[in-house]
């Protein structure tokens, strides 16, 4: 499965690839909104991954982007406490899944796992 | 010759001058480089480490690849001081394994060495620092050393010295609420409130001197505490402290109290209304709304009509409204011996609702 990240934070976005790799997949790192949206309108993306808050373009402005290129892609959310109201928006465009930072990478799996089987 | 020592004279002054210049620009240069080979070091040592961090994270030991070069950046202090300082932010990003295999990290490269250096320091912060780093390791070994610093003239210190005995010994760290002196604020209240998980059966007796503490921050916050865990054998303790010489003592033990649930509370708050201030007084108001407690009616009708304060009579007119006066309210409104002012609170009040 091609999964591609979109996450500015050095750190969880090394960690995240490192876990989708051990588990076989691969993997198109962006650490920008931008960066992410001409990704997924060149590769074929079965998954993304993508924190809310970023520069250039945010998590709510990538799903947007998905709609207008006509492309079914499920997307896992990132989001930090506090940003409720911008995950129930997120959904309302088409989010798949959201996690909770501080978050647990092996329950990312379990959740990536889960579109897999789909 | 006159003219030939001016233009001697000339021509030294601006060699002079050209050297200085020559002189500052190779400083700058020079600066400008040693910033650069800093900054690309720095760099190199944070992709380092961010990979030294991620691989721990989703790796066994047996699993991870050859960590030669990592180690041997780890003999340098200043490395050592940014792996530390990454950690600490690491540990904040993730939940689970993740956070027991980053303190492994910790414990790993002996990193506890540098964080208790920090605790010898002498500005403020950097102890501060310190003990921020220990509490986020969980480094329990060095709780005898960390209490020292409760005492600690610098808000900064003595406050990050109060979290870290809560989140590294839970309840049992609130013992520095016995002697605390100085006021706790709001924001440290909830950092100690979200870090106490559970209380044990044995800590009523801390809890009750808490409560007849001369700190009033420290009876505000065992409220806070009495309200978490739902202490319901403290009602009466709580009762009593509605005649507190604090007024924001007695504001919180009103929110207590309707947190307590307890039959008798709309009773209680009758009883001492009269003998409070006026800002108590609109608490009880808010808490008698709340509960829809039909007892309540005459004393709410009472000071819609003759308490002067305006405020007061908003909350007792939006208590009325939802204890099912309407009616009444609207009588009120209607009747010409009202006068003008209540007529305008009473819209006030409901001009969201009728």
């Amino acid at each position: 499965m091609l999964i591609l990240i979109a996450e500015d934070d050095e750190l969880i976005l090394k960690t995240i690839e490192h876990k989708l790799l051990k588990e076989g997949h691969e993997v198109i790192l962006t650490r920008n909104g931008k960066e992410a949206i001409e990704k997924l309108k060149e590769e074929d993306v079965d998954l993304a991954i993508t924190d809310i808050m970023m520069p250039f373009a945010s998590g709510i402005e990538i799903l947007s982007a998905i709609q207008s290129i006509g492309k079914k892609i499920p997307v896992i959310m990132l989001s930090s406490m506090g940003q409720e109201e911008v995950v129930l928006n997120a959904f309302d465009l088409g989010a798949s899944d959201f996690i909770v930072k501080p978050f647990s990478p092996n329950e990312l799996m379990l959740r990536v796992k889960r579109f897999m089987a789909k | 010759m006159g003219e030939i020592t001016s233009v001697h004279f000339f021509v030294l002054v601006l060699s002079g001058i050209l050297l200085l210049v020559v002189v500052l620009i190779i400083g700058v240069l020079l600066y400008g480089f040693f910033q650069y080979r800093k900054s690309v070091r720095l760099s190199g040592w944070l992709e380092n480490i961010n990979q030294r961090i991620s691989e721990a994270i989703v790796y066994d030991e047996q699993e991870q690849p050859d960590h030669h070069a990592f180690e041997q950046l780890t003999g340098n202090s200043s490395f050592r001081n940014l792996f530390l300082q990454k950690l600490v932010d690491s540990e904040k990003k993730f939940s689970g394994m993740a956070k027991d295999k980053i303190r492994d990290l910790f414990n790993r490269y002996g990193l506890r060495h540098e964080a208790e250096q920090k605790l010898d320091r002498k500005k403020a912060f950097l102890i501060a620092a310190g003990i921020q780093e220990l509490t986020v390791m969980d480094s329990r070994d060095a709780l005898p050393g960390i209490s020292g610093f409760l005492l600690h003239p610098s808000p900064q210190v003595y406050q990050e010295a109060q979290y870290a005995m809560v989140s590294l010994k839970g309840f049992e760290g609130l013992n520095f609420l016995n002697t605390a002196k100085e006021k706790i604020s709001e924001w440290q209240q909830l950092r100690l409130l979200f870090s106490v998980a559970t209380i044990p059966e044995n800590s009523l007796p801390a809890v009750r001197s808490w409560l007849m503490s001369s700190n009033d921050s420290v009876v505000v916050f065992t409220l806070k505490l009495i309200r978490k865990f739902q202490l319901l054998s403290f009602y009466p303790e709580v009762t009593g402290l509605l005649v507190h010489p604090s007024s924001e003592v007695r504001i919180r033990a009103v929110q207590t109290l309707v947190s307590l649930e307890n039959p008798s509370t709309m009773t209680d708050f009758t009883e001492v209304y009269p003998h409070q201030p006026s800002e108590v007084q609109s608490e009880i108001i808010r808490a008698m709304k709340v509960s829809k407690d039909k007892n309540t009616t005459e004393l709410l009708k009472k000071e819609l009509s003759e308490n002067p304060a305006s405020g007061l009579k908003v909350h007792a007119a939006e208590a009325l409204f939802s204890l099912g006066h309407h009616e009444y309210l609207v009588q009120l409104m209607r009747n010409e011996a009202t006068s003008d002012e209540l007529v305008q609170i009473v819209k006030y009040a409901l001009q969201e609702k009728i």
